[in-house]
C-alpha cells in the first residue's frame, strides 16, 4: 500500500462515451449514454443530437435557463435520479466566475459539470512536527457517510465569493472565527478528472493552510461532522497509505500538504507521478 | 505582461521543426531538424528517418550507447555544435528512477530534448513576519541565460548522486551555504514543462526545495556562476515575474509555484486557475 494507491483513480476517463455538453457555443460538462436518452423526453429545455447536448435556443438567460433546467431535474428527481438532493445551486459555465445558469448541486457529476470547492488543512505546529486536524463525516451525510475529512471543507455554491464561503463553511464545520479564518492562506489547486459511483468528477479545488493555537479545539455546528481528531501527521501519512478512510479528495489535498511540506522524500520512486497527477486536468475544451 | 505569460512561454510547441529521439524503441526526446541531418553523416551510430533518429542496432548496452554517441558528440562539437558544452554527464532515460539507457554531455542533452532534472532551491528570509527571498543575477559568462535573474541556487542533476546530495554541493558552489544547513531543506514539490522552439526542446523535470536562512546569513558566490545576490521581498518577485522576462524562464515556473504555495499568488488573481495547472505541462515519466 502506498500514497500513490490513493491516487489511482485519478484516470483520463474516455470521453468518446459521454457528450459534451454546450451552452452558448462553450463546453461546460460531459453527459452519458443513459442521462441524454432521459433527457430526450425533455425537448422544449434538452437538445439531444448523437455528439452533443444543448440547452433549447429560446432559454436565453441566466434565469430562464436556470429555471427550464430546474424543472426537468425536479421532475426526474421523483424517479430517483440525482441521489443525496441538496436544494444547493452550482453555477455552469465554461471558467470559474463565468456561470451561464444554475444547476442542482447532486446533478453535478451526472452532467460532467465543473465544480469547484475549498479545502482548509487546519495544523498545529509542534516544534519541527505537525499535527493536522481531521473530521469524521457524519454517519447520515448523503454523499462518504463515516469517511476522514478535512478540518473544513465545502463545495462552491453560486452567488459566495470564496473568502464567504471560508467564513461559512469555517463557522458551521468547526466553529472557527472570522479572525481564525481570516488567517488561512491560499496554497495552490488541485484539479482532477475522474468518474466515480456518482459519475464525472470534474473538480477544482481551492487549497488553503490554516495553522491553528495549540489551544483551539474545534466545535461542528451543522451536524455533517461527527468528531474531530488531532493527529501526528505520522498517523495521517499511515492512514492515507494504508487504508481508503479518507474521503477520496480529501485524501488527495492531504497528500498535496505532505509534499509541500516536505514529508514525502523527493527521492521516492513515486514522488514524481503524486505531484502530476494533482497537478492538472486533461484539456477539456 | 503577466504571470500566465512566464507559463504559456514554458508550453510553447512547434513540432513540425522536430523528430523523435527513439532508444531502444523508446520515445526518449526530440531533435531538430538540421542536427537530425546532420546525423545521416553517421551511420554506424545513428539511423534516421524522416519521423525519427534511432540508435543503431548493434549498439545494445548503455556503455557502447554512450561511447559512440560520445564520439560523434565530439567530432560535432568541433563543428561548432552544442554551444556551452559542460563536460557533465547527463543520463538519459525512460523515468527519473529507471536505469539509464545511456549517458549524454549535458549540452548535447538538450540538443536532443531529451528529459533533464534540476534541483531548485528558495532561500527564505523571515524578518518581522514577513518573507523575504535570495534572488540572484547569474554571471555573464553562463552559457544559458547570462545575465538572468535566478534562485539563490539551482543545478542540473548529473549521473551519479543523489537528488539532495546534488543540493548540498549546488548550494556549496553557488552560495557557500553550509552543509549543515543545506540538509535542513525540505523538499516542496516538482514543476515541469516541455518547450519546443527555434532549434531547442527543453524537457525539465524541476525539483524543488525551501529553506529557512537565518537573517544574518549572506550567501557568497564560489563557482563564478552567480554575478550578485540580493534579499527581495516576496511581492518584488511576483512583480517582476508578471512584468518582465528579466527571470529564466525555468526558474519564473519553479519561482511561481514557490509564490504560490506561499499566497502571494492567491485566488484573486483571474488567471489563478491555468497559473497553477501550468505548473506541469510536461508528458508524464515514462510517456516522452
Amino acid at each position: 500500500m502506498s500514497l500513490l494507491d490513493r491516487l489511482a483513480m485519478i484516470r483520463e476517463p474516455d470521453l468518446s462515451r459521454y457528450r459534451r455538453f454546450v451552452v452558448d457555443g462553450h463546453t461546460v460538462g460531459w453527459v452519458g449514454a443513459d442521462l441524454a436518452a432521459r433527457l430526450r423526453g425533455h425537448g422544449d429545455v434538452f437538445v439531444v443530437d448523437g455528439a452533443t447536448i444543448g440547452l433549447s435556443p429560446h432559454l436565453g438567460s441566466y434565469g430562464a435557463r436556470t429555471a427550464a433546467v430546474a424543472r426537468v431535474l425536479q421532475s426526474m428527481r421523483a424517479e430517483g435520479w440525482f441521489r443525496g438532493w441538496r436544494n444547493e445551486p452550482y453555477p455552469v459555465g465554461p471558467s470559474f466566475g463565468a456561470g451561464l445558469f444554475e444547476i442542482e448541486r447532486a446533478a453535478v457529476p451526472s452532467f460532467g459539470v465543473c465544480a469547484y470547492g475549498i479545502h482548509v488543512n487546519g495544523f498545529v505546529r509542534d516544534g519541527a512536527n505537525l499535527r493536522l486536524w481531521v473530521g469524521r463525516r457524519s454517519r447520515h451525510k448523503p454523499t462518504y457517510p463515516g469517511q476522514l475529512d478535512h478540518l473544513v471543507a465545502g463545495g462552491q455554491p453560486a452567488g459566495l465569493s470564496l473568502a464567504e464561503n471560508l467564513l461559512k463553511e469555517g463557522a458551521e464545520e468547526a466553529s472557527l472565527t472570522p479572525e481564525l479564518v481570516g488567517r488561512a492562506k491560499p496554497v495552490g489547486i488541485l484539479s482532477y478528472l475522474l468518474e466515480n459511483e456518482e459519475g464525472l468528477r470534474n473538480d477544482v479545488l481551492f487549497t488553503y493552510d490554516l495553522e491553528l493555537p495549540a489551544d483551539f479545539t474545534p466545535a461542528n455546528a451543522d451536524g455533517e461532522i461527527e468528531e474531530f481528531f488531532l493527529w501526528p501527521i505520522e498517523r495521517v501519512i499511515r492512514e492515507l497509505s494504508d487504508t481508503a478512510n479518507f474521503k477520496f479528495n480529501v485524501a488527495f489535498v492531504n497528500i498535496d500538504f505532505l509534499i509541500r511540506h516536505g514529508f514525502v522524500d523527493a527521492e521516492d520512486p513515486d514522488y514524481l507521478e503524486l505531484v502530476r497527477r494533482l497537478r492538472r486536468r486533461p484539456d477539456l475544451r | 505582461m503577466s504571470l500566465l505569460d512566464r507559463i504559456r512561454y514554458c508550453q510553447e510547441r512547434d513540432t513540425a521543426r522536430f523528430r523523435r529521439f527513439l532508444v531502444t524503441g523508446r520515445p526518449l526526446g526530440w531533435i531538430a531538424q538540421e542536427l537530425g541531418e546532420r546525423l545521416r553523416g553517421f551511420p554506424g551510430v545513428f539511423a534516421v528517418s524522416s519521423e525519427a533518429v534511432q540508435l543503431a542496432d548493434g549498439l545494445d548496452s548503455a556503455e557502447r550507447r554512450t561511447r559512440a554517441v560520445g564520439d560523434v558528440m565530439l567530432r560535432l562539437r568541433e563543428e561548432g555544435w552544442f554551444p556551452g558544452w559542460r563536460g557533465e554527464a547527463f543520463a538519459v532515460a525512460p523515468s527519473f528512477h529507471a536505469a539509464p539507457l545511456l549517458q549524454l554531455e549535458r549540452a548535447a542533452a538538450r540538443a536532443f530534448g531529451v528529459r533533464c532534472y534540476c534541483v531548485q532551491l528558495n532561500g527564505i528570509v523571515e524578518r518581522d513576519g514577513e518573507l523575504q527571498t535570495w534572488i540572484a543575477r547569474r554571471s555573464l559568462s553562463k552559457p544559458v541565460g547570462p545575465g538572468k535573474l535566478d534562485q539563490i541556487v539551482g543545478g542540473g542533476q548529473p549521473v551519479g548522486i543523489g537528488l539532495r546530495d546534488n543540493l548540498i554541493k549546488e548550494c556549496a558552489e553557488e552560495a557557500s551555504i553550509p552543509a549543515a544547513l543545506a540538509r535542513q531543506a525540505r523538499p516542496v514539490g516538482a514543476v515541469a514543462y516541455r518547450r519546443q522552439a527555434g532549434d531547442l526542446c527543453d524537457d525539465e523535470v524541476l525539483f524543488n526545495y525551501d529553506l529557512l536562512l537565518p537573517p544574518d546569513f549572506a550567501p557568497l558566490n564560489a563557482d563564478g556562476e552567480v554575478a550578485g545576490f540580493e534579499l527581495w521581498p516576496l511581492a518584488r518577485v511576483k512583480a517582476v515575474l508578471a512584468e518582465s522576462d528579466e527571470f529564466l524562464f525555468d526558474v519564473a515556473l519553479s519561482l511561481i509555484d514557490f509564490l504560490v504555495r506561499h499566497g502571494v499568488i492567491g485566488p484573486s488573481d483571474p488567471d489563478y486557475i491555468a497559473i497553477c495547472e501550468g505548473l506541469w505541462s510536461a508528458p508524464p515519466e515514462g510517456a516522452a
